[in-house]
């Protein structure tokens, strides 16, 4: 199977990751347990996504409770794949807010749930139970409200680490924060990462939630791209989960005939992932 | 540091990734700052491995393109009923969107268009 290799990427990367990142740790004062759980976290939702047949390069190991629970879904069926993904993430999420709500315990939990029915609305007091977070998650959370509160959490995130919960929005914040410590403002020329990002990790109907972060993270010239983006998510529905991402070396055009050289891509097709060195492609326009 | 792109994150690894540091920091195990750090060293490692570990060869071929668009240096195609090969066995796919950076550099990308 062509996508084989898949695992044996990926896990690589992980280990790379992990080990490249130990001496910041280090430096954080951040217990190396603490790594190892990441490691742990970040190897069981990528099995559990189920992108990649880890089984074949013996990888399962202990991990075959998480698999079993996935079957249901499907990984062949994106719909599922997609749904089962946000519930993940509910369960995922349910527990450390609980705790970090205790001192709003009952609403913290059924504001979790009115807001996956509610879209369009606000998210307040799901993680601390703060009151500061609530003028904070509302606009960020809030699709036509974002992009005129792009400022206001960065400022307000940059000390406060308990303000930041697990909208991903706020990472991709900070990542504008980032280019002054020598993070190349170019970084932000890749508009839509943080939209997928958070379409997955927040548990919001996926087309709404992945137009909110890109306002956030983007401001300006990118804002346009994905609004442009979005629109057409939004237009045409399912599918968008079949996606490549790449590099391109070139890209030509004659009359309508386009040309296409890509490379180090992954591919996200059908709720499997392939990857591919060289990419060529031939369309009509 | 070099610059490596950020466009990996959305990826099935990168949203893995970036979900559990989100977990981590959730419960105050650690900072998003170092979080941010994770991130960066991600970018680095899924580009070197992709470059370097993956052989595969793809094309796409008779596709409808859809929609292109090129903005800020990066192609957005959506490409309907694409002929899809990957290393000579066919993937059936009705519609797929591919986002694609310039494979220069951003800070060399400058002169050329």
């Amino acid at each position: 199977m062509s996508n084989s290799i898949v695992a044996t990427v990926y896990s690589g990367v992980i280990r790379d990751v992990i080990d490249n990142v130990r001496k910041d740790f280090d430096e954080n004062g951040v217990d190396v347990s603490v790594l190892g759980e990441l490691e742990k976290l970040w190897e069981q939702k990528i099995r559990n996504a189920k992108v990649a047949p880890w089984e074949a390069n013996g990888l399962t190991g202990e991990d075959h409770n998480q698999n079993n629970q996935n079957m249901n879904g499907g990984s062949s069926n994106s719909a599922h794949y997609m749904q089962q993904q946000s519930l993940q993430q509910i369960q995922a999420q349910n527990d450390p807010n609980l705790k970090a709500a205790a001192s709003l315990p009952s609403l913290a939990v059924n504001n979790m749930h009115t807001n996956h029915n509610n879209e369009g609305r606000p998210q307040p007091y799901i993680k601390n139970g703060n009151i500061q977070l609530t003028a904070q998650s509302s606009p960020t959370s809030f699709p036509t409200s974002s992009d005129i509160s792009n400022s206001t959490p960065i400022n307000n995130q940059a000390d406060d680490q308990k303000i930041y919960h697990q909208h991903h929005q706020n990472l991709h914040t900070m990542m504008g924060q980032q280019d002054e410590f020598g993070n190349p403002l170019s970084e932000k020329l890749i508009p839509r990462g943080g939209g997928e990002n958070s379409a997955n990790s927040s548990p919001l109907p996926e087309f709404t939630t992945r137009s909110e972060p890109s306002f956030v993270d983007n401001d300006d010239i990118n804002s346009d791209l994905d609004d442009t983006d979005d629109e057409e998510t939004n237009a045409e529905g399912e599918e968008t989960q079949n996606i490549i991402l790449c590099l391109y070396d070139k890209v030509t055009r004659t009359k309508n005939k386009w040309k296409c050289q890509l490379k180090d891509g992954i591919m996200s097709v059908n709720g499997r992932d392939y990857l591919f060195q060289k990419g060529n492609g031939d369309f009509e326009f | 540091m070099t610059h490596y792109y950020e466009l990996y994150r959305r990826s099935s690894i990168g949203v893995a990734l970036t979900d559990s540091l989100d977990e981590l920091i959730k419960n105050a195990r650690i900072s998003p700052q170092l979080a941010m750090k994770v991130l960066l060293q991600f970018d680095k490692s899924i580009a070197e491995s992709l470059e370097n570990k993956v052989k595969h060869k793809a094309t796409f071929k008779a596709g409808h393109l859809h929609t292109y668009r090129f903005c800020d240096e990066v192609w957005t195609f959506i490409i309907k009923n694409p002929n899809f090969k990957l290393e000579h066995e066919s993937l059936p796919v009705d519609k797929i969107k591919i986002v694609a950076c310039n494979s220069k550099k951003p800070g060399e990308a400058e002169n050329k268009n």
